[in-house]
């Protein structure tokens, strides 16, 4: 399994997280983002897009950083691309450490900063109409 | 020289497409490059004011190279 991935299709947590534990493994903190349909208005889908090659190149720096900075066994970043349908799964964190402290505080901090920097966008579709979602930080 | 530009979400949209080949003097900047993309499309502007990266790294050099591949990026929203 790659530690880092920019995909279409669905992901397992629970295959995920059996690839991740080992003889040191005290807590495995998940993350998983998912498509909102309630809101001001109806979201009926998600269109994810990114630079393919520059996102992935962030996602692997932003893992280090993590990992070294909180101290963890190992991090996942998994996110997915295209159309995504309210319900559907749009990424995942998986912070894999010898305790609970680590891995929540690693978790928080890789979702965070993925959302700041990570040039991946998404373009939220109602029943009249679509438009980009743009934050600025 | 020849450099490379990619346009993502809703900067391509305006663009009405996701590269473009820009033909420059060598040691152009990329001011010059934001003036050029300016003037050829005229539902871009404000470039500017936007992230840029240089071949996949947020730019901090100004002064470009031939097949450079030049990115502008709306504020970020994954996740």
């Amino acid at each position: 399994m790659d530690k880092v991935e920019l995909i279409e299709r669905d992901f397992s947590i629970d295959e995920v997280c059996s690839a991740l534990r080992t003889d040191g493994t005290g807590a495995i903190v998940t993350f998983l983002g998912v498509v909102r349909g309630a809101g001001e208005r109806r979201v009926i889908r998600l269109e994810f897009e990114a630079y393919k090659e520059m996102a992935v190149s962030e996602m692997r720096k932003l893992r280090e950083e993590a990992i070294r900075r909180f101290g963890l066994e190992d991090l996942v970043i998994i996110h997915r691309l295209g159309p995504l349908d309210a319900g559907e799964s749009i990424v995942l964190i998986a912070a894999v450490g010898g305790h609970r402290e680590e891995c929540f505080d690693a978790a928080r901090f890789t979702i965070d900063r993925l959302k700041e920097l990570v040039p991946i966008w998404k373009k939220e579709v109602y029943e009249d109409g679509k438009e980009w979602v743009e934050v600025r930080h | 020289m020849r450099v490379r530009v990619l346009f993502f979400a809703s900067i391509r949209e305006r663009a009405g497409r996701g590269e473009m080949i820009v033909n420059l003097e060598d040691g152009a900047t990329l001011g010059q490059l934001v003036e050029v993309v300016e003037r050829e499309i005229s539902a871009v502007q404000g470039l500017d004011d936007m992230m840029i990266s240089i071949n996949g790294r947020l730019a901090d050099d100004d002064v470009l190279r031939e097949g450079d591949e030049v990115a502008f990026l709306p504020p970020v929203s994954g996740g």
